[in-house]
C-alpha cells in the first residue's frame, strides 16, 4: 500500500511539475513540427467567443439563429441581401430573374462558371436538387420551402420555380440558409437523398461544407469549437480573414475576461451591465445593432382563460398602464418601444414616436368603464433566467408587475421552465405571459403571425371570427405584390392591432456586442448577424 | 465466500442496478411536464402538422411509454443508444466526445484531492489542536462549503485575469484549435501524435478546474483521515509500537495510516462518481465540454435518448467505482468477510 501511495504521489508531482513549468507564452514555440503552424499564424485569424445554439450545418436542418452567419459564408444562394438592407434582394448565383404575370413563376438565370469548393461546377440541377431536398426532408426550416410546387431546369443555367400560392416574400425567403445551394453530386455520394426516411448526409454535412461559399467548414466539435477557412477560389468575394475560430464560451463573464485579455476578438453574449463595464477599456470597442425581435405582454382572448384581460377595454387599459420608458431603460443598450407588432427595419413599420405612451389616469378610467374600478388579480407565465438579445424576461415581468400595481391590477408571476412555458403558450393556456418573437426570415410578412387566426394570434385564442376585417387585411397583405400597396396594408394592420390586439408590445431590443479594437469593418445586421465577409483586422 | 464469487455476485447485482436505473430514468424523464417538440422545433415549424407528425414518428414519440422503453432496451442491447434529438447525432458519438474530457478532469481532480486530503489529514491529526491543525481544518471547511461555481469564477478571475498564471477557458489555447482528437483523451492523443506542446497546453488548461473540483472532496478526505487517524492513534497496538521504540514517522505511516485509510476508501469511490456527473457548473465556467454539461443540456431540452445515455454511463461508472472500492476493501483488510 505504501508503495502505491508513493507511486501516486510521484506521478502527481511529475504532473504538477510538467504543468507548472509550462509558460503559456512560449508553449507554441516549442512544437516539433512547428513550421506549418508558423505559416498559419501569419494568416489573419479571428477568434470568436460565443455561446451558440447551432448544432447542425446541413441547410435542410440548420435553423438556429447563430447558424445564420455561418451558413451565409458556407453556401451561396440564388439571391442575397447586402449590408443592413432587408427589402431589396440582390443577385448572387442568379444573375437576373423574371416573375410571371400571375406572380407564381420565377425564372432565374444563373451565373456561369461557379465552382463548388469540391471542384464541381454549379448548375441548375444542383439548385433544383437542393431546394427539393430542403422542402421534402421536413426539417425545422422546411416550411420556408413548402410553397414550392415545381422546379424545372430548361438548361444548365436556368431554373424555373413555380409556387402553389402567390408569395411576395419569396425572394426574401430565398436569401435564407435553407436555400443554400449544395453540390448535389457530393451530397448524394455521402448518402444524401430528398426523403427524410433515407437521407443520410446530415452528419457528414455537419462536419463538411458542400457549397460554393467564401468559406469552407474545416472542423466542428459541438459545444467546443467551429473552424472556418477561407475559400481562396471563390468566384465573387475574397474576404480578408483567412481563418475564423468560434470558441464555445458559455459564461458571459468568461467571455468578458477573455476579450480583455486578448484571447478572443469578439464577445457575442455580454449583458448590458458587462457592456457598461467594458466602455472604459481602450482595447475594446462596443457595437450596437438593431434586432428584429419584439417583446410583448400577451393577453388571452378566451374569457374562460383570460377573465378580465380578454376584454378589449382592459387590454387597452393595460397598454396605457405600462411605463415604456422604464421598460426600455431596463432592457438596456438603447432599446426602444416599437409602434406595434412591426419591428423597426421592416417594410411599413410605423414611427415609434406615434405609438402609445403611459397614461395611468386613462388606464384607471378605462378599467372603471370596463367594470373593474378596484382592479383584479392575474397570473403571468414567465421564463426565469433567460435573456434573449440581452433582455431578461424576469426583469421585464417585475417592472410590468409594478406598473400594473399602480392601476390596482395584482400580477402574480408564475416562473416556468422553458419547455413547460412553451407548451402552455403554444396551446393558449396562459392567462397572460411575457413573450418574445424573432422573425423566421427578414420580411414584414412574418409579423402577420400576430393576426387573428394565425400562429401567435391563436396562442391568445384570437380567432378569425373575432375580427374578420383584420384577418382579411392580413390575407390581402400576404398576397399583395406591389410594395407600396403592401406597405399601406401593413400600416393599417399595425394601427388596428394597437387598438384591438391582445398584445402590449413594449421593447425592440438593441443588441450590444464587444470586440477588440484592432478589428475593422465590423458589420452586424439583424438579419444575418455578424458579416464575416467584410471583417478585417489591422 | 471467496473474493471471486463475491465479485461475480456484485457484477450481477450491478447489471440489475443498471436495469433499474434505465427504468427510473425513463419514467422520470417521460413523466415530467413538458414536450420535447416545443423544446426542439421552431415556432413556425411547430404549427405545421406534417413537420410535427414526421418529427414524432422519427423520434418514436407517437408510441406508448412501455413500447418506447422496450424498443430502447432492445436497441441498447445491440449497442445502439439512439440518436440525440437535440444534436441529431448518435448518442454514443456524443458520449464518446464528452466523456473523455470529464474523465480526464475528474481523474486529475480526484488525484489532487487524495494527495492534499491525505497530507492535510495526517498533519491535522498528528498536530491535533495546534495552530497548523486549525489552519488545515479551516482550509478543508472552506473547500467543502464554498460553492464550486463561485470558487471557479473567483479562481478564473484571480489566476487568469489578474495574475496571468493560468489560462482562460477551454481544453486548449486557440492556437491549437485545429488539433484533431482520435480517442477524445487529449493526454493520450497528444502523446501518440508526439505533440508534447499540446500535452503541456492541455495539462495547463486542466489544472485550475481540477483544483476547484478537488476542493470539496479534499475537504471531506482531510476530515475523514483526521478523525479515523485520531481514532486509530488512541488504540493499544500503537502504544505498543511506540513502546518498542519505533520512530513516530514509522508508527504513523506504517501502523496507523493503513488502518485509518479504510473508511477513506469509500469516499474516494463515491466522490469520483460524483465528480463525473456533478461537474456541470465548473465545466460551464471553464468551458470544458464534458459529460456534466451534456447531461444538463439534455435534461433542459427533454432530449430523452441523450438523458438515458448520460444516465446509464454515469450510473455505470458510479457502480464500477463502488465495486472496485468494495473489492479493494477485501484486499487491504482481510478481516472483511463477504
Amino acid at each position: 500500500m505504501k508503495k502505491y501511495f508513493a507511486l501516486l504521489v510521484a506521478i502527481s508531482f511529475i504532473f504538477i511539475l510538467a504543468v507548472g513549468c509550462g509558460d503559456p507564452e512560449d508553449i507554441d514555440t516549442e512544437a516539433p513540427d512547428q513550421e506549418a503552424e508558423t505559416e498559419e499564424v501569419e494568416d489573419k485569424q479571428v477568434v470568436m467567443g460565443i455561446n451558440p445554439e447551432y448544432n447542425t450545418f446541413d441547410p435542410a436542418h440548420a435553423y438556429e439563429k447563430s447558424a445564420t452567419m455561418i451558413m451565409k459564408v458556407l453556401y451561396d444562394n440564388l439571391v442575397t441581401f447586402e449590408g443592413e438592407d432587408t427589402v431589396t434582394p440582390r443577385p448572387m448565383v442568379a444573375e437576373s430573374w423574371e416573375i410571371s404575370e400571375d406572380n407564381k413563376t420565377y425564372t432565374f438565370d444563373l451565373q456561369e462558371g461557379i465552382e463548388f469548393t469540391t471542384g464541381n461546377t454549379l448548375t441548375a440541377e444542383d439548385v433544383k436538387w437542393s431546394f427539393e431536398r430542403a422542402r421534402d426532408l421536413k426539417g425545422n426550416p422546411s416550411f420556408l420551402a413548402e410553397n414550392i410546387k415545381e422546379i424545372e431546369t430548361p438548361d444548365d443555367y436556368q431554373v424555373v420555380i413555380t409556387l402553389h400560392e402567390v408569395d411576395p416574400s419569396f425572394l426574401s425567403k430565398l436569401t435564407q440558409s435553407v436555400f443554400g445551394i449544395l453540390d448535389s453530386q457530393v451530397v448524394q455520394e455521402q448518402g444524401g437523398t430528398q426523403d427524410d426516411e433515407t437521407d443520410d448526409a446530415k452528419s457528414w454535412l455537419d462536419n463538411h461544407s458542400a457549397g460554393s461559399g467564401s468559406y469552407i467548414l474545416d472542423k466542428f466539435v459541438p459545444n467546443d469549437e467551429l473552424i472556418l477557412v477561407k475559400n481562396d477560389d471563390h468566384w465573387a468575394t475574397q474576404p480578408e480573414i483567412d481563418r475564423v475560430v468560434f470558441r464555445h464560451v458559455s459564461e458571459p463573464s468568461t467571455q468578458m475576461m477573455m476579450l480583455q485579455k486578448g484571447d478572443i476578438d469578439f464577445a457575442f453574449d455580454l449583458d448590458s451591465e458587462q457592456i457598461e463595464m467594458l466602455k472604459g477599456d481602450e482595447n475594446v470597442e462596443i457595437l450596437n445593432s438593431n434586432t428584429f425581435s419584439i417583446f410583448w405582454f400577451h393577453m388571452n382572448m378566451d374569457p374562460e382563460i383570460g377573465g378580465p384581460v380578454s376584454e378589449p377595454k382592459v387590454q387597452q387599459a393595460i397598454r396605457y398602464a405600462l411605463d415604456y420608458d422604464g421598460l426600455t431603460d431596463l432592457a438596456g443598450n438603447d432599446a426602444f418601444t416599437p409602434y406595434s407588432i412591426m419591428p423597426v427595419g421592416f417594410l411599413g413599420a410605423l414611427d415609434p414616436e406615434d405609438g402609445i405612451e403611459q397614461d395611468v389616469e386613462k388606464a384607471k378610467q378605462l378599467l372603471e368603464e370596463a367594470g373593474y374600478p378596484d382592479g383584479f388579480e392575474i397570473e403571468t407565465g414567465v421564463i426565469p433566467g433567460m435573456a434573449p438579445d440581452g433582455v431578461s424576461f424576469m426583469t421585464m415581468a417585475e417592472k410590468i408587475q409594478a406598473d400594473l400595481a399602480q392601476v390596482n391590477i395584482t400580477m402574480n408571476i408564475s416562473q416556468e421552465e422553458v419547455s413547460i412555458y412553451l407548451e402552455k403558450y403554444r396551446s393558449g393556456e396562459h392567462q397572460t405571459n411575457v413573450s418574445m418573437w424573432g422573425p423566421d426570415f427578414p420580411d414584414a410578412l412574418n409579423q402577420l403571425a400576430f393576426l387573428p387566426g394565425q400562429t401567435v394570434g391563436l396562442r391568445a385564442n384570437w380567432t378569425e371570427e373575432m375580427n374578420p376585417e383584420l384577418a382579411e387585411l392580413g390575407h390581402q397583405a400576404r398576397t399583395e405584390v406591389d410594395d407600396e400597396a403592401r406597405k399601406e396594408l401593413l400600416e393599417e394592420i399595425q394601427r388596428q392591432v394597437l387598438e384591438t390586439g391582445p398584445y402590449a408590445v413594449f421593447v425592440q431590443p438593441v443588441r450590444a456586442l464587444a470586440h477588440s479594437n484592432d478589428l475593422t469593418h465590423v458589420l452586424y445586421t439583424p438579419a444575418f448577424q455578424l458579416d464575416i465577409l467584410t471583417l478585417d483586422r489591422q | 465466500m471467496g473474493l471471486f464469487q463475491y465479485t461475480v455476485r456484485r457484477i450481477l447485482f450491478l447489471i440489475m442496478v443498471l436495469i433499474g436505473v434505465t427504468i427510473a430514468a425513463f419514467i422520470i424523464s417521460n413523466t415530467v411536464p413538458g414536450d420535447p417538440l416545443v423544446a426542439n422545433l421552431g415556432q413556425t415549424a411547430m404549427s405545421d402538422p406534417e413537420i410535427v407528425e414526421r418529427y414524432e414518428r422519427r423520434w418514436g414519440l407517437d408510441r406508448s411509454l412501455p413500447e418506447q422503453y422496450l424498443i430502447y432496451m432492445s436497441n441498447l442491447l445491440q449497442g445502439d443508444m439512439g440518436t440525440s434529438i437535440r444534436s441529431q447525432r448518435p448518442v454514443i458519438d456524443d458520449l464518446k466526445q464528452y466523456f473523455p474530457a470529464t474523465f480526464e478532469l475528474a481523474t486529475l481532480a480526484t488525484l489532487l484531492s487524495i494527495i492534499f486530503g491525505l497530507i492535510f489529514g495526517i498533519i491535522s491529526a498528528v498536530k491535533r489542536n495546534k495552530l497548523i491543525d486549525h489552519f488545515v481544518r479551516a482550509i478543508s471547511v472552506t473547500g467543502i462549503s464554498m460553492p464550486a461555481f463561485w470558487l471557479a469564477l473567483m479562481s478564473l478571475y484571480l489566476f487568469y485575469f489578474l495574475l496571468d498564471i493560468a489560462p482562460g477557458s477551454g481544453r486548449l489555447s486557440a492556437d491549437f484549435s485545429g488539433f484533431s482528437l482520435q480517442t477524445g483523451f487529449l493526454i493520450i492523443d497528444s502523446i501518440s501524435a508526439g505533440r508534447f506542446d499540446i500535452l503541456k497546453n492541455a495539462l495547463y488548461h486542466m489544472i485550475l478546474p481540477a483544483l476547484v473540483l478537488a476542493g470539496a472532496t479534499m475537504g471531506i478526505i482531510t476530515r475523514t483521515v483526521r478523525s479515523s487517524l485520531l481514532d486509530v492513534m488512541s488504540q493499544d497496538y500503537l502504544r505498543t509500537a511506540r513502546a518498542k521504540g519505533l520512530n513516530e514517522t514509522v508508527v504513523i505511516m506504517k501502523h496507523a495510516l493503513l488502518n485509518a485509510l479504510i473508511p477513506t476508501l469509500t469516499i474516494f469511490g463515491l466522490s469520483y462518481g460524483n465528480l463525473l456527473g456533478g461537474t456541470v457548473l465548473v465545466e460551464s465556467i471553464f468551458d470544458y465540454p464534458g459529460l456534466g454539461w451534456y447531461a444538463y443540456i439534455s435534461a433542459t431540452t427533454l432530449d430523452f435518448p441523450a438523458i438515458m445515455g448520460a444516465t446509464i454511463l454515469i450510473a455505470l461508472v458510479y457502480s464500477v467505482m463502488n465495486l472496485l472500492v468494495d473489492v479493494t476493501y477485501g484486499i487491504i483488510d482481510p478481516r472483511v468477510r463477504y
